[in-house]
């Protein structure tokens, strides 16, 4: 008898037990949360690919008729003999300045502002300073590289013609660079700042100087998240408009072709793919097929774009490859 | 300022001290009530206190073994591993002593029915009462960790060993005017004395413990000190 | 409990001589006047609380409280008596002379090879090939790690377990020849096996360096250390401020069997708040 209660008692603990730890009701606050997350993800794809969509369905067929003409051809009034080539040249003329001004300078910025500079109001006055450059509205960079590049320094570019003044592909590739450089600093100081604390210490502990450990440890540990940071300003770069447009940009052609590396076009008058694109998607619906070559464009940029970014996936995955191995 | 970190081991080692001090109790009991033995030739309480004397072993070894669980699982240190060693020393003595004590009810059943001298008589009732209060004391140092006592115990000692020659000395004298010695009677009575003698030495053992518990320091340190300085000096010499 | 017999041929060397220092994080004194001498050829081990001091302590050695902007050190500081904390001293050459093991390994992510071959190769002295192979074989085998790693020494030595890390950074330690090694807990991180390996190397390694090890396990300081310093926290009434202090430093045997001070009692037995 007593043992058959004790039975029925440990039964009925183990019912309980149950029923507390299976019982859960449904968690309709979390279900809900999930999906308004899911609804935002959404939205945001939809958009993009309205947008892909209809870049796609008007740019394809028109690229592939034009073919390697559109991309090398110089900029005509009629839609089916234009060609991007100055875009590009100026836009790669950009990506070189960016990335032979902004990132040595930029990264330098960071290394010193992480590894160097005192822990004091004076640091954190400046660094509160970059952030907020980094905020500042690209049409501002516009006006402050025109007040710069464009006219004070006017006459110092051997090339520059009374008339446009200095509005030149130096001068925009530098306004463009000094655009970035706050992002570029910003990023490349956070990836440094990830770097284990620990990993400072072996070097010194093993004597390294300061310079070896940022040399050898430092920076190699912080290169993927620099790169990234980097190589995504670069891009943001390539895409800007606005700062181009107040610097000079010529909407139009720029006359005789000259090729894509010769220097002296630096002191001249300049384009850019994005100056381009606002340019086509100015000119008439109806005649010829400029909302085509607008999309068309708009193709080449993207792929630009994109291939920065790739570029920049794959220098981040071989660094952290080499980092943990 | 100072807060208890290790409460459940410290309870331990005061549990092991007051297991230690109560088996004391049973031992300093023995040591009267086997006087009584002895002295009244009651032989059941002879034989009692033989039997008794296992249940003492019991709880010596019990003891023991607590001591080592702490020792193994509680990595004791300073103090601590002070106390414990020192209970464990102290154990070995009260052990012994209660032993000492099984002997002379051992010899009282083998003179049994004998008579025993009434000066012999008179001197080991002192000899009893002395060994018993040495003991009590060595365990009351040890309890209250009197350092002071426990250094005192080694002169209080003298008196017990005065006692054990006017004892032997006694039992000679009592044989004096007899042609045939009890030999039997007077080894026995011998060995007794030299067994209260001894649990004497046994409390004198446990002050030094109590004084290395409380101190750090044994009054043999003193002596191995001085050898270690002959010993340098000799090499200085060679 | 053992008596002191070793008068003879105890011609011991002081590797540390420290006098009344003090070290100040910015305003905040995080040590208050330690005198403390270190032998050589010993392993002096540190113990104490939590915020007593004694890794203030320890990186104060080899100076690497310097790469903390506010540290200030006070007092005299002598290393075979050159005073550390001279203008004249190159903290880069301190700490080629005196290294260091870290609480967590911290091994570069490079390979086992590179990580022992790092610390001779800026030093200079050196070169590359045969002689730097016998360097880094001859550290991993100090460092009791050689007929574990010696075929995959182009392995990264982020794929090691972690006692193995750590003994790797005891090789890259010593690769550069030092005369001292600072430990920082060096087993904190470790399982007991790990622990025991370490422990054991250390005995090994004291022939050759002097060793100070800061540990929080007190059994640790009691197996592997000739000499204990206890250091304890004194907090001021007025300020609330917390201050290290060297309350005690004698042989080890003697500070965990009978130590001198009550506070050095208190804090081995766990009477310690």
């Amino acid at each position: 008898m007593a043992l058959s209660t004790l039975n029925s008692g440990a039964e009925y603990a183990k019912e309980k037990v149950a029923a507390d730890l299976q019982g859960k009701s449904f968690d309709f606050a979390g279900a809900v949360f999930r999906l308004s997350l899911l609804t935002g993800l959404a939205f945001g794809i939809l958009i993009l690919g309205a947008v892909m969509w209809d870049v796609l369905g008007d740019g394809t067929g028109f690229l592939f008729d034009r073919g390697w003409d559109f991309i090398t051809g110089n900029a005509k009034s009629r839609s089916d003999e234009y060609g991007i080539f100055e875009g590009l040249r100026g836009t790669f003329w950009i990506g070189v300045f960016v990335v032979v001004f902004s990132f040595p300078i930029g990264i330098g910025a960071a290394i010193y502002l992480e590894e160097y500079a005192p822990d004091n109001r004076v640091t954190r006055f400046i660094e509160l300073n970059i952030r907020n450059l980094a905020g500042v509205p690209s049409v501002v960079y516009g006006v402050l590289g025109l007040a710069i590049f464009v006219r004070a320094l006017d006459g110092f570019y051997p090339n520059s013609l009374d008339k446009h003044l200095g509005s030149t592909t130096a001068a925009a590739g530098a306004t463009l660079a000094i655009l970035v450089l706050p992002i570029v600093i910003i990023t490349s100081a956070e990836a440094i700042r990830a770097v284990p604390q620990a990993l400072r210490e072996g070097g010194f502990g093993v004597g390294a100087t300061k310079w070896e450990v940022i040399r050898h440890h430092v920076l190699p540990y912080a290169a993927p998240g620099i790169f990234t940071g980097t190589l995504l300003s670069l891009a943001r770069a390539l895409g800007e408009a606005a700062p181009l447009i107040l610097v000079g940009g010529v909407l139009g052609s720029l006359g005789p072709k000259s090729s894509l590396f010769e220097l002296e076009q630096l002191g001249e008058r300049f384009t850019a793919m994005p100056l381009m694109i606002t340019q086509l998607a100015k000119k008439p619906a109806f005649v010829g097929d400029w909302n085509s070559a607008t999309a068309a464009a708009i193709l080449v940029l993207l792929v630009v774009v994109i291939f920065a970014n790739l570029v920049a996936i794959l220098l981040r995955n071989h660094f952290e490859k080499k980092r943990s191995n | 300022m100072t807060e208890e970190l290790r409460k459940v081991f410290h309870e331990e080692l005061d549990a092991i001290k007051n297991a230690t001090v109560r088996m004391a109790g049973r031992v300093s009991e023995a040591i009267v009530r086997g006087t009584d033995a002895l002295l009244s030739g009651d032989l059941d309480a002879a034989l009692a206190l033989i039997e008794n004397d296992d249940a003492i072993d019991a709880m010596s070894i019990d003891l023991e073994g607590r001591c080592y669980q702490v020792l193994s699982l509680q990595q004791p240190m300073a103090s601590d591993l002070r106390a414990i060693t020192g209970a464990l020393w102290i154990n070995g003595e009260i052990e012994r002593s209660a032993d000492l004590m099984s002997n002379v009810c051992k010899a009282s059943r083998r003179i049994h029915g004998k008579t025993i001298d009434p000066i012999v008589r008179g001197l080991i009732e002192q000899m009893s009462a002395e060994a018993a209060r040495l003991f009590r004391l060595s365990i009351d140092a040890y309890n209250e960790g009197d350092s002071g006592l426990a250094a005192a115990l080694d002169d209080i000692d003298d008196r017990l060993d005065e006692l054990n020659e006017d004892t032997v000395e006694a039992i000679f004298a009592s044989h004096k005017n007899t042609t045939e010695p009890d030999l039997q009677l007077s080894v026995q009575l011998a060995l007794v004395c030299r067994y209260y003698e001894r649990i004497g030495d046994h409390a004198v053992n446990i002050g030094e413990r109590v004084t290395y518990i409380v101190n750090g320091w044994m009054p043999e340190n003193t002596g191995a000190m001085r050898a270690a300085a002959r010993a340098n000096e000799d090499k200085g010499e060679k | 409990m053992t008596i002191e017999t070793e008068t003879e041929d105890t011609d011991n060397v002081n590797i540390f001589e420290v006098s009344d220092v003090n070290v100040y994080y910015g305003d905040f004194r995080a040590i208050r006047d330690v005198s403390i001498d270190i032998e050589a050829n010993e392993i002096t081990a540190f113990i104490g609380p939590s915020g007593c001091g004694k890794t203030t302590m320890l990186r104060s050695f080899n100076r690497m409280n310097d790469l903390i902007p506010t540290a200030r050190v006070t007092g005299e500081l002598k290393y075979r008596g050159v005073s550390l904390y001279d203008k004249r001293v190159d903290p880069v050459e301190v700490r080629r002379r005196i290294g260091m093991v870290f609480q967590k390994p911290n091994p570069f992510p490079k390979s086992v090879y590179d990580n022992v071959a790092y610390g001779p190769r800026i030093a200079g002295n050196v070169s590359k090939g045969a002689e730097m192979d016998d360097l880094v074989e001859s550290s991993l085998r100090k460092a009791a790690l050689w007929d574990e790693v010696k075929d995959r020494l182009k392995s990264s030595a982020l794929g090691m377990s972690g006692g193995q890390q750590q003994r790797l950074c005891i090789a890259r330690a010593i690769a550069t020849n030092p005369d001292v090694v600072l430990m920082d807990e060096p087993c904190s991180a470790l399982d007991p096996i790990a622990t025991g390996r370490i422990e054991e190397l250390m005995a090994q390694l004291k022939d050759e360096y002097s060793i100070v090890i800061v540990t929080h396990n007190m059994q640790q300081a009691a197996r592997v250390s000739d000499k204990t310093a206890f250091f304890s926290v004194e907090v001021s009434e007025e300020s609330d401020l917390r201050t290290g202090i060297l309350v005690e430093f004698g042989s080890t045997d003697l500070m965990f069997s009978n130590p001198t001070d009550e506070r050095t009692e208190n804090y081995v037995t766990g009477r310690f708040g």
